[in-house]
């Protein structure tokens, strides 16, 4: 997929761990280690803002968009 | 709470097809059986299905009529069977299903092989009966149709997994 989640990198920069942020977003564990793995069909934006909240981002940090030659 | 309950009746309603159709068979199996010995038994195959004209014009004929009907009723039997099944794996909170779409698309086939067998059963039908001179009764040839629709609505909850599966991946 040509959006990737940076989720992994922003938790890094943060110091947060799955527990803690699925804690202080109100996100199953499950579900945050699909967004985090890049599994995620797509990601509602009240998800969004929670995490954003939660890490203290903007939603660019969080996804990136990756050219493929499949795009072209 | 209501669709539930009537899902339930009808899968009720399909297994007593099922064992309704199995005992038909059996049924027929049974006076054919009798009949080779008998022959007043082809009056009454089944209820008021009298095949007895073509017994006395040729045994073989009698006895590829009643084996497609056997093979018809079987196959009958076994779409009701797969019903059961489809209505046993449905699911109302997460309809779309693999099995579900699996079970269809046998449900479609096996339907195809009804309307394959019954062409077949009626054309044997009306070449006999230029020479025996008696027609009976064919079967029904809307099976056709019903294939198709069974098999657009495989094709509907092929698509609904699909949504579906987006759905559960939507965090």
């Amino acid at each position: 997929m040509a959006i990737i989640i940076n989720l992994d990198v922003m938790m890094a920069k943060r110091k947060m761990s799955l527990n803690q942020l699925s804690a202080a977003v109100g996100i199953s564990l499950s579900n945050l280690s699909i967004l985090k793995t890049g599994k995620a069909k797509a990601i509602r934006f009240s998800t969004l803002e929670s995490i954003c909240e939660a890490l203290d981002c903007q939603p660019g940090d969080l996804l990136a968009y990756q050219f493929s030659s499949d795009d072209e | 709470m209501k669709t539930q309950t009537i899902l339930n009746i009808m899968f009720f309603l399909a297994w007593f097809v099922f064992i309704a159709l199995l005992i038909k068979t059996g049924a027929v199996v049974t006076t054919y059986t009798i009949s080779l010995f008998n022959s007043d038994a082809a009056k009454h195959l089944y209820f008021d299905m009298d095949l007895s004209m073509y017994l006395s014009h040729s045994l073989m004929h009698y006895s590829i009529l009643a084996l497609t009907k056997v093979l018809l009723f079987s196959a009958q039997a076994y779409v009701a069977f797969l019903v059961t099944e489809l209505l046993k794996d449905f699911n109302l909170k997460n309809p779309f299903s693999q099995t579900v779409v699996h079970l269809m698309e046998r449900i479609c086939f096996s339907i195809l092989f009804i309307a394959f067998l019954t062409v077949l059963h009626n054309g044997h039908i009306k070449a006999l009966e230029q020479v025996v001179g008696v027609g009976a009764n064919g079967s029904d040839d809307a099976y056709l149709l019903w294939a198709a629709m069974v098999y657009v609505m495989a094709q509907v909850f092929k698509r609904g997994i699909e949504i579906q599966n987006e759905n559960d991946f939507t965090i």
